[in-house]
């Protein structure tokens, strides 16, 4: 799909090149939020950063890029917030429920969502583009190995023959899909649709056999 | 009152519909080929081997396009789960809900295995223009009504209205397991068939009251 004549995008080696590539993934975000996808362009971040046109296509030489850059950023802060649940007392308290994990998991990426628009529009359910389309396949499957490493941290063992279609897949599958039917719904997450998210996707990997306790099971 | 005048372009009018089916056609191939995002109304005419100016006409801009074929598609994809309705009632009769929700599941991978560009709006792309999105989620209303009403008829559930509709999370569901199995399989397998039955008998196990 790429030109010939394509541009290489440019890593910055210099804390102001990062700066700079930073402050355009934010404006990208502010258009993305007024434009949607399909009006999202290159020429348009920049005019919101207030810099040229050429040095917009100097760090994303393609619209692809800015939004695969800007979806990156939303999983990583998704990602560090959710740690911090991940981290705290909760998971370690030994009368966890079984699934405690899924469901402050289910819980956290939920109110993020909630907050982020431009997160919805990139990650939820389907992708903007091939690009994240593909990006955001392989970050499943890194999420769903992440998963796992928790669990064995716990202290639980998961079976030795991974199981497929991957549970975690699908069960990630289940979250997103619910999650992106009721913001198209009503605009929101109420607490009564988390709800009901978190009881199929705790009810579908039980029947895999796959559901643990947070912890000290 | 005048007597009712003879339509004078009725043959271009079919001209016209023939050309519109032909650009659409086009605009199918071009979404299948590169995606959504690189659909642009000259390389559409090309395709078609029409004039630019006729694509135009007919569709203003590609979203008009994408809203066209997302509007046939949700028609022809709910059309489809109906008749797989109105065969289970004559057909299997004293089946509970979960095999009537099984048989919508199976319906849609099928529609979506046999339309590929249906999978590409639906499952892979996140955000379709303003139009093709309303006149869409006008249809899965529609069917989680469906499923409302044969959830009670069959298994004689009551279920309270809560906003978002739990008969439309459940259509959730299914599109987020059948788009899982596009990201995993490159293909809605049988495998994964199953595996949405399975999620949808656990969300009625577990998640309706």
């Amino acid at each position: 799909m790429s030109s010939d004549g394509r541009r290489k995008q440019k890593k910055p080696t210099q804390a102001r090149g990062w700066e700079r590539r930073a402050a355009l993934i934010t404006a990208a975000e502010i258009v993305l939020d007024s434009t949607g996808v399909s009006d999202f362009s290159l020429p348009r971040v920049a005019e919101a950063a207030h810099v040229s046109k050429a040095s917009v296509y100097q760090y994303f030489p393609t619209r692809s890029d800015l939004l695969t850059a800007l979806a990156d950023r939303h999983l990583r802060r998704m990602g560090a917030e959710f740690v911090q649940i991940y981290a705290g007392p909760k998971l370690h308290d030994e009368r966890n429920e079984p699934g405690t994990l899924y469901i402050e998991m289910i819980k956290s990426v939920g109110s993020y969502y909630a907050r982020h628009r431009t997160a919805r529009l990139l990650l939820l359910g389907g992708n903007p583009c091939q690009k994240v389309w593909e990006t955001e396949s392989r970050n499943r499957r890194i999420l769903a190995h992440g998963i796992r490493s928790g669990l064995t941290l716990l202290g639980i063992e998961w079976a030795q023959a991974e199981p497929d279609p991957d549970p975690l897949l699908i069960y990630q599958g289940i979250v997103n899909g619910m999650m992106k039917m009721s913001f198209e719904a009503c605009g929101a997450l109420p607490d009564d649709a988390l709800d009901r998210i978190c009881r199929a996707a705790l009810a579908y990997l039980a029947d895999r056999g796959v559901l643990h306790a947070g912890a000290g099971a | 009152m005048s007597r009712t005048p003879r339509e004078p372009n009725a043959p271009s009018r079919e001209r016209g519909f023939r050309r519109a089916e032909k650009i659409l056609a086009a605009a199918e191939a071009l979404i299948l080929e590169g995606g959504i995002e690189h659909l642009s109304a000259p390389k559409v005419a090309e395709r078609a081997q029409v004039p630019n100016s006729s694509v135009y006409q007919f569709f203003p801009s590609p979203t008009a396009i994408l809203n066209a074929l997302s509007d046939k598609h949700s028609a022809a994809l709910f059309e489809a789960t109906r008749l797989a309705t109105v065969h289970g009632h004559e057909h299997h009769k004293g089946e509970s809900f979960t095999s009537y929700m099984e048989r919508i599941v199976e319906t849609m991978a099928a529609y979506y295995a046999r339309h590929p560009v249906a999978a590409e709006l639906f499952l892979k792309h996140s955000d379709l223009p303003r139009d093709a999105g309303i006149s869409r989620l006008e249809r899965r209303m529609e069917a989680a009504r469906f499923g409302r009403y044969w959830h009670g008829r069959l298994d004689g559930a009551e279920v309270p209205e809560t906003d978002p509709d739990p008969y439309l999370l459940m259509n959730g569901l299914i599109e987020g397991v059948l788009s899982a199995a596009l990201r995993e399989a490159g293909a809605i397998t049988p495998d994964w068939v199953a595996e949405a039955k399975r999620s949808v008998g656990a969300f009625l196990k577990a998640a309706l009251p």
